[in-house]
């Protein structure tokens, strides 16, 4: 493992601030140390300093710091998480935001999942949505699967899953959704192709002026790699890319109060949302 | 004068449209965008375009089928032509080459890597006409 000095740790996670807006602090050292480790074993590197510089100065298109995006970012999901908040997008939110829609004669919604992982979330989204609104297809529908991880992005798109990522999903769900395939869970064609995969870095502030749109955004248990200023930018732009009357989806533990009032916070059952009046 | 080139989105997705305009206009080069291959076509017979950015799986007409047609018309035989599609296998990658598209990006991609493709194809090219 590299010897990385207390002042070679603040540069590489002041490097990784300024590229991505994740935020890591002294506590973090080792868990950086063994990704970094594994960076320079595959660029053959002996020295810590050599690594930094290179990140540094001699990586104009970011693909070094986009190959240890991918390490740092966790990516453990799986679908139906957190089960309660669905049911309160299912049967409050997402009723509310297509009766809406249809009273106004529009036919078109959109759904961004920001840091989607392995897209469990997306697809879990995907299915509900068919199954609430089974006119989805008809309309112009689409879930905007988006994250910093390309490896990541490659399994959303391949929508291959393993017995865990599906051990959540109710019974009727998965008979309607999923293909069962040797060890693992296919999801159907119908389902996938309502989603659409996006690399992108919440951090990068064109790319997120381009993300507009969206009548619901999931941000859930990512916002909690960020300090308080790179949330608040963040949820900036989460702001602008919401329709008024669109809903954001925090974790359950997460909250944006500190760092913005500009959404209203509704209760339904017993999970807090935020909308953009 | 304007002398932004013309770069024409030819897909399916309103919000893939939408977020490549937004990117390449960014880039200083003007869009116009396509939510088919056969309005892919109409939309190339009446602008100028000097680059094609095509996804693959479209209903009325593929990326591949779109691609073919553009080639069989004289007056559009050499424009640039860019697919960029989910589908990573070889066999599709191969039937794009041999549509007669000039490059192939696989899904997931920057936006900084799309724009430098753009503007790759688009110098290799101009550098082809002028040998």
């Amino acid at each position: 493992m590299p010897d990385l000095s207390v002042e070679q740790f603040q540069r590489l996670s002041q490097l990784i601030y300024q590229k991505l807006g994740l935020s890591f602090d002294e506590k973090k050292i080792y868990f950086l140390k063994t990704r970094v480790a594994k960076r320079m074993a595959t660029l053959s590197m002996a020295d810590a300093k050599e690594y930094l510089f290179m990140l540094g100065y001699a990586d104009p298109l970011g693909l070094e710091m986009q190959a240890l995006a991918n390490l740092v970012t966790t990516n453990e999901t799986y679908m139906f998480r957190e089960y309660e908040q669905l049911q309160a997008f299912a049967n409050h939110c997402l009723p509310e935001v297509l009766s809406a829609k249809q009273a106004r004669g529009e036919r078109k919604l959109r759904i961004w999942c920001a840091g989607c992982s392995s897209g469990e979330e997306a697809y879990t989204l995907a299915m509900i949505l068919q199954e609430v609104f089974p006119q989805a297809q008809s309309w112009d529908c689409e879930i905007v699967a988006t994250d910093i991880d390309e490896n990541m992005l490659r399994k959303v798109i391949a929508a291959r899953y393993g017995c865990r990522s599906v051990n959540e999903v109710p019974e009727e769900y998965r008979e309607k959704y999923l293909i069962e395939d040797g060890d693992e869970w296919l999801v159907r064609r119908r389902t996938a192709a309502l989603v659409q995969t996006l690399h992108l870095n919440l951090n990068d502030r064109m790319a997120m002026r381009a993300m507009r749109g969206f009548d619901f955004i999931f941000c859930r248990n990512v916002l909690i790699y960020f300090d308080d200023l790179s949330r608040k930018a963040v949820v900036d732009h989460f702001y602008n890319a919401l329709n008024p009357g669109g809903y954001i989806f925090l974790g359950h533990s997460e909250s944006i109060g500190r760092v913005t009032t500009a959404f209203k916070l509704k209760r339904f059952e017993n999970h807090l949302v935020y909308v953009k009046e | 004068m304007d002398t932004k080139k013309t770069i024409l989105i030819v897909d399916d997705s309103e919000f893939v449209r939408s977020y490549h305009s937004y990117i390449l206009e960014q880039a200083l080069f003007h869009v116009i965008t396509a939510v088919d291959g056969s309005d892919g076509l109409e939309k190339l017979y009446t602008n100028s375009c000097d680059l094609v950015l095509t996804d693959i799986n479209m209903s009325h007409m593929d990326g591949y089928e779109f691609i073919r047609r553009v080639r069989a018309d004289p007056k559009y035989s050499s424009v640039p032509i860019i697919i960029v599609s989910t589908e990573s296998e070889s066999k599709d990658k191969m039937k794009g080459f041999l549509a007669g598209a000039n490059l192939y990006i696989v899904k997931p991609s920057s936006p900084e890597m799309m724009v430098e493709n753009v503007r790759m194809v688009m110098n290799m090219l101009r550098g082809d006409e002028e040998d």
